[in-house]
């Protein structure tokens, strides 16, 4: 401030003083049609020393003209104003009594005095009082005299109220007692709005908490709940409504301001899963909740014995040190956090900020003319409950969006959930397909390796090894005997056909194709022998049709003699008496060969019965064997050679069997 | 010496009139009392003449050896078996212990059968059981062997086996169970039965069961330990064929 500024106030100072009366004079009972400000009858006196004074040294101190200046001004830097105003009202009537209201406007805490001391007490923390409206104080002055009051205003720097000291008389304090009323009513709406709104929102949450039980719905419930109290108290304080009790004023206007921050920061914590990922820095903000716990009690025992515990800094600027400090952490602390709701958070607490910094901006230009209007915007705790209620849509929305990112991440999990089991799936039958084809492959190899294999032995046997060497070696045998018997006929007879038949088994089985002839002579050959083997038990006759070229006509080597070995063995031996074979060759066509083998005995079914009697396998080719041995040739040889096997009839009885082989030529 | 009575059956007269032959040759103690030329007259000519050895030709028409054998119940008699060839009966004689002969017969087999018909001991029916089952299934190995030793017959499980050991002309077994057999036959003999069940001679002195290898140890002188802790020496000649076996080493 400069020199000049500092004379212009003095200058007006000593003006006041000049044209100032200290006394107002009143002839009886007023008849005002509004109320009377008094500030021009007013002195002032402010506290500014480190004690508190009491009223006795206050008297004695020098008070000045409470300039309308003056009224716009704070006086001191220090955080805590105790500021006393004393006027002196005098009755001039003679008979009539006055009765007035003197109203000092709004302050933390307000004391009366008169002359012979404390008369009463009021305040916005003042809670042992009750009325309509507080600021007011009624006074009596008896006819002639002179009454002094004193009154002891202690306040917050931060009130914002602007100050005011008049008198009304019961008609004017009706009257504008009615006018407030009509002036509040958009205050009262809009505070009813905000409070049933936060009302809601904890409804909501609640639900929310019991579907989801998730802690921060639980924080969140809280905050709403506290702020719908704080709402319903700042409607109580304004109009006037007496709804809470003393206690639960109290507590209320003591710890709200420390314990939604509290909440807040639980809920955005537990949002934000903050704990876990700043673990450090959430255990200096839990030592800043403890702070704000400890100083909901300490302004509770404040309001509750109408003392400041702490004066001058504390009350103004400390007490609200850690509750900043935590709200600008979390603002930090949400907008470096990792979930996607985060900017919901921090628009949440931003917006609160903001509103509670409003009234800083807006006071200095409220313009009176405003009207109801003005007496929204004026009114602090307004901002408050917009703030809160701001915070806590902000706060629903990001509840709204998380479900829905919870929700979003569930149907992802499920949709990547199915896909990671559909290609499970997939892989496994794959995998089960795989080794199906892997299994059915060996299968087919397995079949195909053993028929091939089947085929080559069933050929080897077929085309090379046709004589069967038990007949062999029964053949050497005999030989052998006829030798030791000395019979050298006999023998050599013997070896010479039986040499006969090994040539030209040897000899057959390196060619493809033999001539019929050949054919004819190997199984005369073989019959002889067998014949010589059981003597007379086999009688044979090998019939050629006329007109047939036996040298020119050519077939597979040794097809005959099994089916000639067969009738023997299954037909001839199972009589005791043995029998006889016919073989017929006819060519009944001019490229078809017809060898007939027919016998005499016990017919095949007779052969089954003493063939499964046997435990032995037959060395010969049973009629099985035939057809495969059959189907070998003609693989062999790509021809189409068929056999036809019959029993020959009796009458009634089986009388042997006719094996018919057809062959193309 | 006493005199044997001994009957001879089979289908082809010239084969009954051969064995005759050379049994009075080679076999004058030997009194052939009967000669059949099937099975069932042989039957009733065994009844009656309650032979000691009985020549036996397995494959005849309408009765074979066998059942014969099993119409007869108690065999009480030594038997020998005669057969001009015929591999899978030759197998299963192998398998149960029994004599055999093939035609045509050399003297020397003949006489040496009739020393040990006169000697041995009748075959039992556990013997004659194995070898029906050998001969009616050729393609199924019996699960046991029958191993002759002096006083009679043992019969072992082929696969409880680990390995035969050549003594002279006696073959010892060792067995899974820790138990040991003495064989009266030759680790040839032995051979020729069980080396298509998986035993490899891989060592003059040894035949073992490839089912017992445990581990084969490569370095100087290859040797395989088996199942029961015993290690073997493998012949270098004999390597080659255990890696066939195997396919690797």
């Amino acid at each position: 401030m400069n020199l000049r500024a500092i004379l212009i106030i003095l200058g007006l100072l000593v003006a006041q003083r000049i044209m100032a009366q200290d006394t107002l004079a009143l002839s009886g009972q007023p008849n005002w049609s509004k109320g009377l400000p008094v500030y021009e009858y007013c002195t002032f006196y402010e506290e500014t020393g480190k004690d508190t004074l009491s009223f006795e040294q206050v008297q004695q101190k020098r008070f000045i003209f409470y300039a309308d200046s003056l009224r716009r001004e704070r006086f001191s830097a220090r955080p805590l104003l105790i500021q006393w105003i004393r006027i002196n009202i005098r009755n001039t009537s003679a008979i009539d009594t006055i009765q007035l209201k003197l109203n000092v406007g709004a302050h933390y805490f307000v004391k009366l005095y008169s002359t012979s001391g404390l008369i009463a007490r009021s305040g916005i923390y003042e809670t042992s009082v009750k009325g309509f409206n507080k600021s007011s104080f009624p006074i009596t002055i008896l006819p002639l005299a002179l009454n002094t009051y004193w009154i002891r205003t202690e306040d917050r720097q931060n009130l914002m109220v602007p100050p005011y000291i008049g008198l009304e008389t019961p008609y004017t304090f009706i009257t504008n007692s009615i006018d407030g009323v009509r002036n509040d009513r958009l205050l009262f709406l809009l505070l009813s709005a905000l409070t049933g709104c936060l009302f809601f929102i904890t409804l909501f949450a609640a639900y929310q908490y019991v579907l989801y039980r998730d802690k921060a719905f639980l924080w969140y419930m809280a905050y709403t709940l506290t702020a719908t109290f704080v709402g319903l108290f700042w409607i109580d304080i304004r109009h006037q409504f007496g709804i809470f009790s003393s206690l639960g004023h109290d507590l209320i206007f003591s710890v709200f301001l420390f314990f939604i921050p509290v909440l807040y920061t639980l809920f955005i914590g537990s949002m934000l899963k903050l704990p876990q990922q700043f673990p450090k820095v959430w255990t200096g903000i839990r030592i800043l909740l403890g702070v704000a716990c400890l100083q909901m009690i300490i302004e509770f025992s404040t309001i509750r014995t109408s003392k400041f515990i702490f004066h001058e800094y504390y009350a103004y600027f400390v007490s609200l040190i850690p509750v900043v400090v935590l709200t600008i952490s979390l603002l930090v602390l949400a907008s470096l956090s990792r979930e996607k709701v985060k900017w919901f958070m921090f628009g949440g607490l931003a917006a609160m900020l903001l509103l509670w910094c409003m009234p800083m901006i807006i006071f200095p230009n409220i313009q009176i003319t405003w009207g109801m209007w003005n007496v929204v915007l004026i009114f602090v705790p307004f901002y408050l409950l917009t703030g809160l209620t701001l915070e806590a849509i902000c706060f629903s929305f990001a509840l709204s969006y998380r479900n829905r990112l919870v929700l979003t991440e569930k149907n992802n999990l499920q949709v990547r959930y199915n896909l990671e089991l559909q290609q499970a799936l997939e892989k496994q039958s794959a995998e089960l397909e795989r080794k199906n084809r892997i299994v059915a492959e060996q299968k087919v190899r397995q079949i195909q390796t053993d028929f091939e294999k089947k085929l080559a032995e069933t050929e080897m046997t077929a085309l090379r090894a046709q004589m069967n060497p038990h007949f062999i070696f029964n053949c050497l045998n005999s030989i052998k005997l006829y030798m030791l018997q000395n019979d050298s006929h006999a023998a050599s007879e013997y070896l010479t056909l039986f040499s006969q038949l090994i040539r030209l088994v040897l000899e057959n089985s390196r060619s493809e194709k033999i001539t019929l002839q050949k054919e004819i002579e190997t199984l005369r050959c073989y019959l002889a022998l067998e014949g010589m083997r059981f003597k007379d038990k086999i009688q044979y006759t090998i019939q050629l049709m006329p007109g047939i070229d036996a040298d020119y006509i050519e077939l597979p080597p040794l097809l005959t003699q099994p089916f000639v070995e067969n009738a023997i063995w299954h037909g001839l031996m199972h009589r005791s008496e043995g029998g006889t074979i016919t073989i017929t060759i006819a060519q009944p066509a001019e490229h078809e060969l017809c060898i007939e083998v027919l016998d005499d005995g016990v017919g095949r079914e007779q052969a089954a019965i003493y063939k499964s009697k046997s435990a032995t396998v037959q060395k010969s080719f049973g009629l099985k064997m035939t057809t495969e041995r059959m189907n070998v040739i003609n693989h062999a040889y790509g021809i189409h050679a068929d056999v036809n096997v019959e029993d020959v009839m009796h009458g009634l009885t089986v009388a042997g069997t006719r094996v018919t082989i057809i062959i193309p030529i | 010496m006493r005199v044997l009575k001994a009957i001879i059956i089979d289908d082809e007269p010239d084969c009954v009139k051969l064995l005759a032959l050379q049994l009075k040759m080679y076999c004058p103690d030997v009194e052939v009392v009967a000669t059949c030329t099937s099975a069932e007259d042989a039957f009733d000519k065994i009844q009656e003449h309650q032979p000691t050895v009985v020549f036996l030709d397995i494959e005849m028409p309408r009765m074979n050896g066998f059942q014969l054998l099993e119409k007869l119940n108690d065999i009480t008699f030594n038997l020998v078996f005669v057969t001009a060839y015929d591999r899978f009966a030759v197998k299963a004689f192998r398998y149960s212990a029994l004599d055999y002969l093939l035609k045509p017969i050399d003297g020397k087999d003949l006489l040496a059968a009739v020393q040990k018909a006169m000697h041995r001991q009748l075959p039992d029916k556990q013997q004659l059981s194995l070898l029906k089952e050998a001969h009616a299934s050729p393609k199924n190995f019996p699960d046991k062997i029958a191993l002759p030793f002096q006083n009679g017959v043992t019969f072992v499980e082929v696969r409880n086996i680990i390995y035969c050991e050549s003594e002279n002309n006696y073959t010892r077994f060792h067995s899974l169970d820790g138990q040991q057999y003495l064989a009266a036959k030759t680790l040839g003999d032995i051979q020729e039965i069980l080396e298509e069940r998986n035993f490899l001679r891989v060592h003059r002195q040894y035949l073992v069961n490839l089912d017992q290898i445990t581990k084969y140890v490569r370095g100087e002188g290859n040797y395989l330990i088996l199942s029961n802790g015993k290690s073997i020496t493998v012949a270098r000649t004999q390597k080659e064929k255990l890696i066939q076996k195997f396919g690797w080493l």
